[in-house]
């Protein structure tokens, strides 16, 4: 009996911990996320936004259609919906979205505008030679100086080794998008945005964001 | 024999070493090559095969290291999966692997191509490699993600590794089957050795064959015009000659031909020469058979006047046989009387070349037979020269019996001239007569004609007079009609006269009076015009009729005058006539022609035709035809038998002679129709149904001339 309270007890001790240390962390980062979202409804920003959660049950073939590459996950699907809901609540204007021609860039790049275009530049870099991963980096970086956003923001969506290899930053989530403005003719990172601090009405309680965390 | 245009002989001499040189440099050539290949054997064996194979072995152990590092990174991952740290070792590995690719494939395409086998491993390495290559990127991706599909995946890489492994192994074997078959080539050297053995032994062979090829070929021609030169000196122009192109042996072959020529040629003249002479042998012996055929006697004789040829005819006319006289004077065929002189009209007639007969003057020639009689001759003599020797060849004909016939033909003409200056004489007299009787027959012609004429003019009166007295019998009834209503006016007259006298001239009495006066006036004047009217048509057809002038005038309107006229004739019977004319025809003619024939027509309709028949019909058609008109005139008579109607237009032919007929009629008719109208007439006609008479003359007649 006592050890059956005991292990309640520390469950309940752990559950109470978790929460202090989760709380406090969005509530920190919470003030610059809202300052990144308010650029964002300023617009004139460029988002590169990594693909959503996949399914990695299945082995990719990339070079085949995408009945036969890695899907979006069902969980990458929902993420993508709050990003959605979110971007749409605070009327984040985003002009145009370019995507990298994998099915699951594409499938995100849909969540997001319908209208999307789709450019070889952005393609996976990880498969190349390193002739081929540097010459997309220099290409993935001219894309970004040159898209001039004025009014609005301009949307990548792509795969992390593309990023990091043009640009050094490594995006850690699936669905991250990483805000960059240019500034002297030279990009200038603002910061990124999790999937899991798209805040919307009907889901704002901080419990519920660490229990998406969680999951 | 192509082969043979080869330029001068000298060149053909020298085309045996030229083809041992090309030879001999074919075999240098094929002995070169063998050690040439060789050589590249060893380079080949040194260059390709041993660098590759030591490449290939390095490059092995590169890609077992990477694959290495591979698992470890993979085995890794299984502990802690850092995405970062997966991406950045992974790229090493990746790009280590790409460097490998590039290499290998470098290896194997680029700097020794492979042939056969060894392009299929190559191909088979480099697409294993490919999948290896895509295996490990995935495997690293998936174990970014900490997937446990991760393991399964290098699984899939480790066996793409294996068969990568054996590609490689594979390809070393290629290059070492290569270093043996090179290994093989260089022991094939003993072969090539053996080969060029064969190879000079068999240009020795064929470098003999084709010496004497050559030989036989050059001296060919050389035999070949021997034997023709032999066979032309033996008469034999059957020759063979070569067909060459070379110069010199072309020119011995002209020489052989025109020698050849020359022969023939000399052949072909003795042949000729052969012939004439046959030909002069058959042409004297011809000619002597002729002499002696020939009737004619010939006589040759010599300068010396001895007789050298006597024919045949020449032994009948002298008695002599050829043999007898031949080689005896002259002499002897001359009289005895002729033989002083002969001599020297002999040497005259050689000076003067005159004829031999102008020698005697006018004197017949004589001759002598061997019987002593003498005969006239005549002779030709015609010179000859043969072997400088003259002879003088006299062809003598015996003209005794000629001289004689000659006589009797001169008597004969002399005879017949007198009976042909007899026949002329009598000639003259005949033509005299035949002149004489001429004329009286001219005369009687003319006479003939004039009463004919006569004839014709009195026809024309009686015809004439019969037209004034039944014109004037129908002129006489209107005359009375009219003096009697002239009459019956004065004696009315009368009674108006006395009734007025008396006072008894009532109103309706002198409107009778006045009734009567106008019927009285109409009947008067009515028949006055009938009367004018007969008189001008009478007038206009009796003047016509005795006229022979041309006028122009209306064919329609001039046959009813003339039907008017004959008005007083027709009435008397039952028969009518109907004029069909064309009103628009009008004629510049003779009237008085048309006039007296269609009343010659009408009257023997009246008096032949309608004889003892009622209600005949005469029918007169006038129409245009081009420039003539055709005047038709037809009744339904009894028509007339063919053997009479042959006869119609004969003078003096008549039906009904004694019976008034003087048989003119139809004889004017033609005769007007013809010489008046200028135009035709033919009549035809069936017994029992009438007869038709067609006339056709021209528009105009032509005036009548002085010579017509």
């Amino acid at each position: 009996m006592n050890m059956r309270r005991s292990i309640y007890t520390f469950l309940m001790v752990n559950f109470i911990l978790t929460c202090c240390l989760l709380v406090p962390s969005v509530m920190a980062t919470s003030s610059q996320i809202a300052s990144l979202k308010q650029q964002l409804i300023g617009g004139g920003n460029i988002i590169y936004m990594r693909h959503g959660k996949t399914n990695y049950q299945s082995v990719d073939n990339p070079y085949s259609d995408c009945l036969s590459q890695r899907r979006l996950s069902k969980n990458g699907i929902n993420q993508l919906q709050r990003i959605k809901r979110g971007i749409t609540q605070l009327n984040i204007p985003i002009s145009h979205v370019y995507s990298s021609p994998y099915c699951q860039c594409t499938e995100t790049a849909a969540m997001m505008d319908k209208n999307f275009i789709i450019s070889n530049d952005l393609t996976f870099s990880f498969n190349q030679n390193q002739h081929n991963v540097n010459l997309l980096a220099q290409k993935l970086k001219s894309l970004m100086l040159h898209s001039q956003p004025q009014q609005s923001n301009i949307m990548f969506v792509g795969h992390t080794s593309n990023l990091y290899d043009s640009l050094g930053i490594w995006p850690e989530d699936d669905a991250m998008m990483v805000i960059f403005k240019v500034v002297n003719d030279k990009l200038t990172h603002l910061g990124n945005i999790s999937p899991q601090q798209w805040q919307t009405d009907d889901n704002t309680s901080p419990l519920k964001q660490a229990v998406e965390i969680i999951e | 024999m192509k082969s043979y245009s080869l330029g001068s002989l000298r060149n053909r001499f020298l085309l045996i070493p030229a083809i041992a040189t090309v030879l001999f440099a074919l075999l240098f050539s094929a002995s070169n090559s063998i050690i040439a290949s060789h050589s590249q054997l060893f380079f080949k064996i040194n260059q390709d095969n041993l660098p590759h194979i030591s490449k290939i072995n390095q490059l092995s152990a590169q890609l077992i290291n990477n694959h290495v590092n591979l698992s470890t990174l993979i085995s890794d991952s299984y502990q802690a999966a850092d995405e970062k740290k997966f991406y950045i070792d992974g790229r090493v590995i990746i790009n280590n692997v790409f460097n490998i690719e590039e290499k290998l494939t470098d290896t194997i395409s680029k700097h020794h191509p492979l042939l056969g086998s060894g392009q299929t491993i190559s191909k088979q390495a480099t697409e294993n490699f490919t999948k290896y290559r895509e295996s490990a990127v995935l495997t690293i991706e998936i174990a970014s993600q900490g997937s446990p599909l991760a393991f399964s995946q290098l699984a899939t890489t480790n066996q793409h590794f294996n068969q990568l492994n054996t590609n490689f192994l594979d390809i070393s074997n290629f290059y070492l089957s290569n270093i043996s078959n090179s290994q093989q080539k260089i022991d094939s050297t003993l072969f090539d050795q053996e080969l060029i053995a064969v190879i000079s032994v068999l240009l020795i062979i064929i470098m003999m064959l084709v010496a004497w090829y050559g030989a036989k070929l050059m001296s060919r021609d050389f035999e070949a015009i021997n034997q023709a030169l032999f066979n032309l000196t033996q008469q034999k122009t059957d020759i063979q000659l070569p067909k060459s192109s070379n110069y010199e042996i072309a020119k011995l072959v002209d020489a052989l031909v025109q020698f050849k020529e020359t022969i023939l040629t000399n052949q072909y003249q003795r042949a000729e020469l052969n012939e004439m002479v046959a030909e002069l042998n058959q042409s004297k012996d011809h000619y002597f058979s002729l002499l002696d055929l020939t009737a004619t006697a010939i006589v040759t004789i010599d300068s010396q006047q001895h007789i050298v040829q006597f024919n045949k005819a020449a032994e009948r006319m002298f008695g002599y046989y050829a043999e007898e006289i031949i080689g005896q004077p002259l002499v002897l065929l001359l009289p005895k009387d002729a033989r002083d002189t002969h001599p020297k009209k002999v040497e005259s007639f050689k000076k003067k070349y005159i004829e031999f007969q102008q020698l005697h003057g006018n004197k017949l020639l004589r001759g002598l037979r061997k019987n002593g009689q003498e005969f006239f001759v005549e002779l030709d003599i015609a010179k000859l020269t043969i072997n400088n020797d003259s002879l003088n060849m006299a062809s003598i004909t015996d003209i005794t019996e000629r001289l004689e016939q000659q006589e009797q033909l001169q008597q004969r003409t002399q005879q017949l001239a007198r009976s042909n200056q007899e026949l002329k004489s009598h000639k003259v007299r005949l033509e005299q007569l035949v002149k004489q009787r001429t004329n009286e027959l001219m005369q009687s012609e003319s006479n003939l004609t004039s009463a004919q004429q006569q004839l014709i003019e009195s026809e024309k009166m009686v015809l004439l007079g019969e037209t004034v007295a039944s014109t004037a019998h129908e002129v006489n009834t209107p005359l009375s009609i009219g003096v009697t209503a002239g009459s019956h006016l004065e004696e009315e007259t009368k009674q108006l006269e006395h009734l007025l006298e008396t006072n008894q001239l009532s109103r309706s009495r002198l409107e009778k009076y006045t009734d009567t006066v106008k019927q009285s006036a109409q009947i008067i004047l009515t028949n006055m015009a009938r009367a004018a009217d007969l008189v001008k048509s009478f007038k206009e057809v009796a003047v016509d009729q005795t006229s022979d002038a041309t006028r122009e005038f209306n064919l329609k309107a001039y046959l009813d005058e003339i039907i008017l006229s004959l008005t007083p004739r027709i009435k008397k019977t039952t028969h009518t006539v109907k004029i069909d004319c064309d009103s628009q025809i009008n004629l510049y003619t003779r009237p008085g022609a048309i006039s007296q024939i269609v009343t010659n027509l009408v009257n023997n309709s009246l008096i032949h035709a309608f004889e003892d028949r009622d209600g005949g019909l005469i029918t007169i058609v006038g129409k245009m035809i081009n420039d003539n008109v055709s005047l038709e005139y037809r009744d339904n008579g009894v028509g007339l038998s063919e053997s009479k109607l042959a006869q119609i237009f004969e003078p003096f032919f008549t039906t009904k002679r004694g019976e008034g007929g003087s048989g003119l009629g139809m004889h004017i008719v033609q005769t007007l129709v013809t010489q008046s109208l200028k135009g035709t007439v033919e009549c035809h006609s069936k017994q029992g149904e009438g007869i038709t008479c067609t006339m056709t003359f021209p528009i105009k007649v032509p005036e009548i001339t002085e010579g017509d």
